[in-house]
């Protein structure tokens, strides 16, 4: 079992100067599952991105089956044997199962495509693996699990040799986890490897067979999963030594405060699994935990994008329905999500605009907007918040990440919220616009406003809060405060969680 | 049960024609006399040309508006031709299709313009084109050659009209090209999800122009049988044909957003179309002004049907 199937020698990649992926060493064995594992930005979906043809490496050279190759399309790598099975799936969701599975190779008699022939096969392929499926149905009539086996059903009679398996359990419930590991084993004992992203550390540790880990884009090494503990595999990922850790904000005493907001029991399957937790006023309230913890997904519900299976939300002690983001604002909740380009800014749209958009009811009077308060309010927080901008005229896509990102801060500062939910707010801004918006969180948080602080960065987090809520597969595994926060304890917590 | 469900989901357009069917016998004893329905069918046959050329593009997630205008200027070159070589009038507007619709599948796929706007435009043009060619009168040529003249007029056993065999031959083989030909696929493929199709190594550029391609030829067909038909080739036929073939299209169970749709489906769409004009010229109940008032609720009803269903379907997956 010590054939490589894959090796990856010295590769390199940069974008506009910044290494994405910087001298990347990794091999494969035939038939073992590998998990790539990394946070944000440690180069995974780079690397998948030049295995498959959509990128091209600057330098560095890629074996498949013991032939260096370089490959240009998406299609070439499929045709040489490596497929990638993404969560948002690549297939056509109103034609058959079978025609999924054989598009493109589609069986021919002496008229046309042969049909029969063609439900004949995908079905036998189908229950080979004991699956339920009807093949002459229409995919999009099974679940995403059942979609993602028909996937790698589909990538494995296109002769795929190695499966590259993009997070595809993040939208799946546990039975469909099973079913899924289930169809993985079967294709392992086929000699196909795979390569298995995953934020689910549960995940990782029962179904891979080694560990490689990135960071900031580079190797950070390959273990054997039984040589690495959850807690040692966290530091690699996570820890960063040379980043200064001591906390800016003062120990404070909330105990006397009212709570501002609270959540109760807030749940929908797969990604957040009953989460409690309430907010004083004033605090600032951080939620650490891997990708695909259910960090976002519960700021998400919180603020009305999407919808809980059940659960409970008060502001100020009284029961808010919210339904959608406008029921939130009006409860008194703003939220700064961690798309800016695509879920904050109108990037066409001028600065001044950008940031009122949220406020033009109380600038208007009788359905007019009173053109000079709305300068006024734009230019105020333009030079408090010293954003670097030509003038409220400006096209907000021509700031910078961090100036775009204290625009958006303007907009909910303006409409006085009483919780603001921070989305991984310093995401692709340089450092010294960094410490600005942390420093805008204090501001926040002296100005009597609650915050919830959702960060990947886990300095950031202990450097700036109060209490902090760790969070694992949709589960609250702890809760630090005060003194007890450190970068530490927060991955202690992650892997074994944290009586309180 | 499920069985009779399913079948009812898949084949709404077929309940309508017999609703429509149903209410042109009530209206009128005589509308389902083996010459009406013959009536019926020819004037289907000529509507129907555009839908199942119409059916194509849809099914890529393209429009095409030109069709109501190269409807037109088939029938202007096949009678000028027809003067002088009876081949080249039979050929000539044929390829004249293939070149606009060929221009149009370049338009929205090379450079992405939106089909909209570039069929408006495409439509226009030609529309401007065939007024300048019939200097803005009704086109008539002295004397039009016979097997012109049979193309839309002649009839096997006094009910069963040329146009009517030609389209449901025509009809049969875009069903075999959609089912049993790689193109056909495609085009399923790439309105269904043009990343995927990309990523499977379906070229998104010959789909889309043959689809094109395709949808005018067959217009062409149908504009040419119009033409031998009336025996004038009028600067204004087929004006507001293009919104009739798409709803005949849409009727018969296609998505606009591409991907979904059967030919069978289109076939049965136009005979609705095609009993509503004709129920509605038969009776006297409602004055004709309130044809087109008729037409819109119907088509408004049915949809909402379908809408209805696929929402009501999709709510439950099987696991």
């Amino acid at each position: 079992m010590s054939e490589n199937i894959l090796e990856v020698r010295g590769l390199t990649k940069e974008f506009a100067g910044v290494r994405a992926l910087d001298n990347i060493e990794f091999s494969v064995e035939k038939g073992e599952i590998h998990a790539l594992m990394g946070e944000n930005g440690a180069g995974k979906s780079t690397l998948i991105k030049i295995l498959t043809g959509l990128y091209k490496a600057d330098s560095g050279k890629i074996i498949f089956q013991g032939e260096e190759r370089k490959f240009t399309t998406v299609l070439s790598a499929q045709k040489a044997g490596i497929s990638t099975i993404y969560q948002e799936l690549n297939m056509i969701p109103y034609l058959t199962v079978s025609e999924n599975i054989f598009l493109g190779h589609y069986p021919y008699n002496r008229t046309g495509i042969d049909w029969k022939k063609m439900h004949e096969d995908a079905q036998a392929l189908i229950d080979e693996l004991g699956v339920d499926i009807d093949v002459k149905k229409p995919l999009n009539n099974y679940s995403t699990a059942k979609q993602q086996i028909i996937s790698i059903i589909r990538a494995v009679n296109f002769n795929s040799r190695l499966l590259i398996m993009d997070e595809p359990t993040s939208s799946l419930d546990s039975n469909e986890v099973e079913i899924l590991f289930g169809i993985m084993d079967k294709m392992k004992e086929k000699g196909v490897s795979m390569i298995f992203i995953s934020h689910r550390l549960d995940e990782v540790y029962k179904k891979c067979d080694r560990i490689t880990v990135l960071k900031d884009g580079r190797y950070m090494g390959t273990w054997k999963t039984e040589d690495l503990s959850e807690y040692e595999l966290l530091k690699t990922m996570l820890g960063k030594k040379e980043v200064k850790l001591e906390r800016t904000l003062p120990i404070r005493d909330f105990s006397d405060k009212e709570d501002v907001l609270e959540v109760k029991n807030l749940i929908r399957v797969p990604y957040v699994n009953n989460v409690s937790f309430r907010i004083k006023k004033g605090e600032i309230l951080g939620l650490a935990g891997l990708l695909g913890a259910g960090r976002t997904e519960t700021a998400r519900i919180i603020f009305g994008c999407d919808h809980p299976d059940s659960g409970e939300i008060y502001v100020e002690g009284e029961r808010v329905k919210i339904k959608s983001p406008e029921d939130a604002i009006h409860a008194g909740l703003a939220f700064c999500t961690e798309n800016r380009r695509e879920e904050g800014i109108f990037p066409d749209v001028t600065v001044q605009n950008n940031l009122t958009i949220c406020s033009l009811d109380q600038l208007s009077k009788n359905g007019f907007i009173n053109a000079k308060k709305r300068r006024q309010l734009s230019d105020d927080y333009i030079q408090k918040l010293l954003i670097k901008t030509t003038g409220g005229e400006q096209l907000i896509k021509n700031l910078s990440g961090g100036n775009q990102q204290k625009v958006i801060l303007s907009r909910w500062m303006a409409i006085h919220p009483k919780v603001i939910i921070l989305d991984e707010p310093t995401r692709g801004i340089d450092v010294g616009a960094k410490a600005e918006i942390e420093k805008l969180i204090h501001d926040f948080s002296d100005n009597g406003i609650s915050v919830l602080f959702i960060s990947s960065e886990m300095a950031e987090l202990v450097r700036n809060c109060d209490r902090i809520l760790v969070l694992r597969d949709g589960k609250i595994m702890g809760e630090l405060a005060g003194e007890e926060i450190s970068e530490k304890s927060i991955m202690e917590t992650i892997v074994t969680g944290k009586e309180k | 049960m499920n069985k009779i469900k399913s079948f009812f989901s898949n084949n709404i357009a077929l309940v309508g024609l017999l609703i429509v069917l149903l209410v042109g016998v009530c209206v009128q004893r005589t509308f389902v006399s083996p010459e009406n329905l013959c009536n019926l069918l020819r004037s289907a046959s000529l509507m129907g040309f555009i839908g199942i050329g119409m059916t194509f593009v849809v099914l890529c997630g393209s429009i095409d508006l030109s069709v109501a205008s190269v409807f037109a200027l088939s029938g202007y070159l096949m009678l000028n031709l027809s003067q002088y070589n009876i081949v080249l009038a039979l050929l000539v507007p044929l390829l004249a299709g293939a070149v606009v619709g060929f221009v149009n599948g370049v338009l929205v796929e090379k450079l992405s313009i939106p089909a909209f706007i570039a069929t408006l435009a495409t439509q226009m043009f030609i529309r401007g084109l065939v007024q300048m060619l019939c200097s803005q009168e009704t086109y008539k040529v002295e004397s039009v050659p016979v097997p012109i003249l049979a193309l839309g007029r002649l009839t096997f056993g006094r009910i069963l009209p040329l146009p009517l065999i030609l389209f449901v031959t025509a009809t049969l083989i875009v069903a075999f090209i959609l089912n049993r030909r790689f193109i056909g696929r495609s085009m399923y493929i790439v309105g269904g999800n043009l990343e995927a199709a990309n990523m499977m190594g379906v070229s998104v550029p010959r789909t889309m122009i043959s689809a094109h391609v395709l949808c005018s030829v067959l217009t062409c067909i149908g504009g040419m049988i119009y033409t031998s038909r009336v025996g004038v080739a009028s600067p204004l036929a087929g004006t507001g044909y293009e919104m009739y073939a798409i709803a005949a299209v849409v009727l018969g169970g296609a998505k606009l957003t591409g991907g979904v749709g059967k030919v069978s489906g289109t076939f049965i769409g136009t005979l609705i179309m095609s009993s509503f004009s004709n129920i509605f010229s038969m009776q006297n109940i409602l004055s004709a002004v309130w044809s087109d008032v008729v037409v819109g609720s119907v088509l408004l009803i049915v949809i909402m049907v379908q809408a209805v269903v696929t929402l009501y379907s999709k709510g439950k997956k099987e696991a």
